[in-house]
């Protein structure tokens, strides 16, 4: 695209060259003839390189990337405050936990204070009933026994004397029962 | 509850029967006489299965029952007897004779100031002690007072009385058997 306008102006600089280096070669020295020629060409860059950026819009390239740079840069100052943010609020969060664990252990603590003082309570009374029961028992199983001993006793001694009396009984001893059983009787006993 | 309410009944059926027979009788010795009469019935059927069975029998007629008892005790006790108990077999009472008996004793007992008094003892009383006894309790009570004397030898000297539900206990055997309870309540 760009040779066929570079081979324009090479010919027509070459035919300005030819036509003013008539001139030239007349009125300029060959020192002077090389800085026309360079500023020419710097002018002709010049005007290339305009053309090109007009041609490419490079400048609203370079605004637009600017644009998507700042966006870019936004957005990441938005992460930042963002994850600043979370940062912060994880931190709270932390704190918040720290404190959590806190109460939760001294619950723990007084919970468990709690429970152990009842399960001691509980098993003190346990062992108080446990004691009281062991004597009620100890007293009943003593009685059951004095009472078993006593009652053998009594039974025995209660045949016994039924044998004793029985062997000793004679018609005269029965008679002076009976009367004096008879002589016994008065009016409180018998109404 | 049921036999009890039975028993009650019988208990008042007696008693009205026993109050009637009292009124029959014109004068002591009739009601004396009334008395030994049915005890003689009473004791004649107790004694007898056959008659007990024969007379509660629903098979055998009114009629046919009367026959028999007017052959068994015609002549052996008085009219008045046999009609009365004729009119308990027309009534169905037959079962209660026992009762009446035992009523009109009680009636008896109280028309003439008697009081029943058993006396069980060890050994059997002699005539003295009997005497004795009578005599003391005819003493206490202001009554004429009618021994029932029983022996039981269980009582191992001594002896018990029964006045009506009162129980006047001189037993050796309940001295002892008291002895023995004092020696377990220690």
């Amino acid at each position: 695209m760009f040779t066929p306008i570079l081979a324009t102006i090479s010919e027509t600089a070459t035919e300005h060259v030819v036509e003013h280096g008539a001139h030239a070669a007349e009125h300029m020295s060959f020192a002077q003839y090389i800085l026309h020629s360079n500023v020419i060409n710097m002018v002709f860059v010049f005007c290339f390189i305009v053309w090109v950026f007009k041609k490419a819009d490079v400048i609203g390239l370079l605004r637009s990337k600017q644009s998507q740079i700042k966006e870019v840069i936004a957005k990441a100052e938005e992460e930042k405050v963002h994850a600043q943010s979370t940062l912060q609020h994880a931190k709270e969060n932390v704190k918040e936990l720290e404190n959590q664990v806190k109460t939760i252990l001294l619950d723990a603590k007084d919970s468990a204070e709690s429970l152990y003082s009842k399960i001691q309570k509980d098993a003190e009374q346990k062992v108080e009933e446990i004691d009281k029961n062991l004597e009620k028992m100890i007293d009943v199983e003593e009685k059951s026994a004095a009472e078993e001993v006593i009652n053998g006793l009594s039974k025995e001694a209660y045949e016994l004397a039924t044998s004793k009396i029985k062997d000793s009984l004679t018609d005269e001893l029965h008679h002076k029962y009976i009367n004096n059983f008879i002589d016994s009787l008065d009016e409180t006993k018998v109404k | 509850m049921k036999e009890d309410i039975a028993f009650n009944k019988l208990i008042v059926i007696a008693k009205r029967y026993s109050q009637a027979l009292i009124k029959l009788a014109q004068s002591d010795d009739e009601l004396n006489s009334l008395y030994d009469n049915l005890a003689a019935v009473n004791e004649t059927i107790k004694s007898s299965d056959d008659l007990k069975t024969f007379l509660s029998h629903p098979a055998i007629s009114k009629d046919d029952k009367k026959s028999v008892l007017g052959e068994i005790f015609g002549g052996k006790v008085s009219q008045e007897v046999l009609n009365f108990v004729f009119i308990l077999l027309d009534r169905n009472r037959i079962f209660a004779l026992g009762a009446i008996i035992n009523a009109l004793k009680e009636e008896m007992n109280r028309k003439y100031n008697i009081l029943v008094i058993r006396a069980i003892s060890a050994v059997e009383l002699s005539s003295e002690m009997k005497a004795k006894l009578a005599q003391k309790l005819e003493t206490i009570y202001q009554k004429k007072v009618n021994l029932d004397t029983k022996v039981d030898e269980s009582l191992i000297a001594g002896m018990v009385l029964k006045i009506g539900d009162k129980i006047i206990d001189g037993s050796v055997k309940s001295r002892l058997e008291s002895m023995k309870r004092t020696l377990i309540q220690r």
